[in-house]
Order: C-alpha cells, then structure tokens, then sequence
C-alpha cells in the first residue's frame, strides 16, 4: 500500500467506502484528546461505512465508531489505495 | 465472611456482558454491537466460600466522563472502590484498548487485565504474550475465550485468592460525593 495523494481532507466531506489515514488535527487540544481516547490519532487507518450530513460511523480494525459532524471534520486524512 | 466487590470494566463491545454471564449465571442481554450495556449490571458469585459481588460496567473509552455511560463506568471505578478492577480487552486490538487500561492504573484501583477473544486473535495470526504485559504493568494478566468458557477456571482461581484490602484516596476521588 502507498499513499495515492498527499494532500489533507477533513474527514466529514470523505465519502462512504474510502480508505483513509488520519495525518493530523485541526482544532484545539479539547477534541485532539477525545480523539485520543476513540483510538484516533495521526496514522490511524480506517475505513467510512456510513455518512448522513456530516456525521458518520467509521471503521478501524473491528472497532465501528460514530463520529458527529463536529469532531469529523477535525480530523484531517490522506487518501490510501485499498490493500488487494 | 469474605465479600468483595469486582468490577468488569473495558471498551464497548469486548464480551465484558458475555465473561458477566459466565461468571454470575446470569443471562443479561448479549449483543454484538457496542453501547449495549448503559447501566451497570450486578451479579453475585460464590468461590471457594468467598462472596463476590460483580458489577458489569458499560463500555467507555475512557474515564474523563464524556458521556453518561463513561460518568456511570467512571464513578463506580474512582468512588465505589471495587476491590478489584477487572479490565476486559479485545486481544485482536489490543493497541486501542490499552489506552483506558492506562487510565485505570492511574487511579490506582487493583487491577486485572483479561485479553479476550484470544481464539480470534490467534486465528490472524496475532501472537500474545500475556507474560509479557503482566511483567510491564505489574499486574495479574489471563487469556481468555469468553464465549467458549476458556480462562474462565484461571480468573476464578485468580478471584479467590483476592483479599479486601484498605486502600488510600484514589486519584480523581475529589469528584466523589
């Protein structure tokens, strides 16, 4: 697997079925830390199973995670080539 | 007459409601989906003339008390005072869940860590070493296959030989009414 296109998307405008890796945070150390403790931080690769208008439930590992508007666009991820 | 308070604590979704169950008798509700638990649960267990009490906590992510089931998880833990925090863990994912078993050791509350779903693990090809954590952390650490009753013997052993013991204020305890 490589990274496909460097440049950063917030996590709520990505579409459902993308793979991704969360390069960094935008925001404060408030949601920085809740992200955190979800498991979310810079490197984390997951997957978006469902999005309605902004929130979202994404996908790590076998952990599912609902993600509100809010705190999903925080987030800022690259796009990765799924592995085959 | 020995009575002891456990309390079963981890991430939402790793079989702390089915290792519940296998420990009381009980037939709480179990599904394979997270959040199921959002009140805490209690059950009693008999070993070796020792009354347990065991109190099945939702799931959290953490004990900052986000949400009312991490307040629920985080109060019990820091103002109820169980003699013994056991701290359930998917073992396929070990790495996200070893942030609250951090958290809990920072209270200071007597530990046990419980890898579960170890079949699965084991089916990916993932190696543990319980041995290994047990020696980092310095405290008790068993394998275990809930749904299939593995490691439930050893927890049980490991739950009698649990002595009530006086403990200092814990860390966060200010919060506690």
């Amino acid at each position: 697997m490589h990274i496909a296109d460097e440049t950063t998307l917030p996590l709520s405008l990505v579409e459902v079925g993308a793979y991704v890796r969360i390069v960094r945070f935008s925001g404060g150390m408030r949601s920085a830390h809740r992200l955190a403790e979800l498991g979310l931080i810079p490197g984390t690769e997951l997957t978006i199973i469902t999005a309605h208008g902004g929130g979202m439930v994404i996908g790590i590992g076998d952990t599912r995670l609902a993600l509100g508007r809010g705190l999903a666009h925080k987030v800022l991820v690259t796009f990765l080539e799924r592995k085959q | 007459m020995a009575d002891l308070t456990i309390a079963l604590a981890g991430n939402p979704n790793v079989g702390k409601s089915t290792l519940f169950n296998a420990l009381t008798g009980k037939h709480q509700h179990v599904g394979n989906w997270p959040g199921k638990t959002v009140a805490k649960q209690e059950g009693k267990l008999i070993i070796e003339g020792k009354h347990l009490t065991i109190i099945d906590l939702p799931g959290t992510y953490s004990l900052s008390a986000h949400s009312p089931e991490e307040e629920i998880a985080r109060n019990f833990i820091v103002c109820g005072r169980p003699d013994a925090v056991v701290n359930v863990l998917d073992a396929a994912n070990l790495e996200r869940n070893l942030y609250l078993s951090a958290q809990i050791l920072e209270t200071g509350a007597p530990m046990i860590l419980v890898l579960n779903m170890t079949d699965v693990a084991t089916a990916r090809g993932l190696q543990i070493h319980p041995e290994v954590l047990s020696t980092r952390l310095g405290i008790p650490v068993i394998t275990m296959a809930a749904s299939r009753g593995q490691g439930l013997s050893e927890l049980k052993r490991l739950l009698a030989t649990l002595a009530r013991t006086p403990r200092e204020a814990m860390v966060g305890s200010s919060v506690c009414a």
